[in-house]
């Protein structure tokens, strides 16, 4: 442990990822195009981002992510993933408005921080299992 | 170690039942603990099926 907050990066990359791809969420979610029989959902892509991430505890101990618009936008998804009724066919969640809320603020989320130049950051990133320290 | 409830309205046949889902150092398990992908259907293990073995963990 650093002392610092730390978010699993591998999750955090791949639960944003699955959250921006709508094509992904039909193949794989709602079963439509899925040879390897892989088993998703939005409740675990929204367990990933949040919980197995880290991103949750990093977030309540005033962390920041990157930088700050990257850290309020990472709030503002949680805020949009929230209101999502998870409790229906992968079809309806998929369609329903406010899931492409969002798919986009995934995708903005992803884009910041392709911009950010990092210097704010108070995180470390670190890798599951290993706990090994990686680039931000 | 986490429970997940079932959605008989899901399309995803490996969402429909209520399953447990549990990992070893960031590695997923199936039902005998043995490492398995994380979005295997191996990995969402029938509640009915799941039964905590400490072992695992020594």
């Amino acid at each position: 442990m650093t002392g610092r907050s730390e978010i699993f990066k591998n999750h955090f990359f791949e639960a944003l990822q699955e959250l921006s791809d709508r094509d992904y969420q039909e193949r794989i979610w709602a079963n439509k195009n899925n040879p390897e029989g892989l088993v998703a959902s939005f409740t675990e892509a929204a367990i990933l981002f949040w919980e197995d991430a880290l991103v949750s505890s990093a977030l309540e101990e005033g962390a920041i992510v990157y930088d700050r618009k990257v850290t309020q936008a990472l709030q503002e998804l949680w805020d949009a993933i929230e209101i999502v009724d998870e409790f229906r066919s992968e079809e309806e969640i998929i369609n329903d408005p406010l899931m492409q809320k969002v798919r986009d603020k995934a995708t903005e989320v992803l884009e910041l921080i392709k911009v950010s130049d990092k210097s704010e950051n108070t995180v470390t990133f670190i890798e599951e299992g290993t706990l090994k320290v990686l680039e931000p | 170690m986490r429970v997940q409830k079932g959605r008989l309205e899901s399309t995803n046949p490996g969402q429909r039942y209520d399953n447990v889902r549990w990992k070893k150092d960031g590695k997923w398990l199936d039902k005998d603990g043995k490492e398995v992908p994380k979005k295997s259907e191996e990995s969402h293990i029938p509640i009915e099926e799941f039964k905590f073995d400490k072992e695992v963990y020594k």
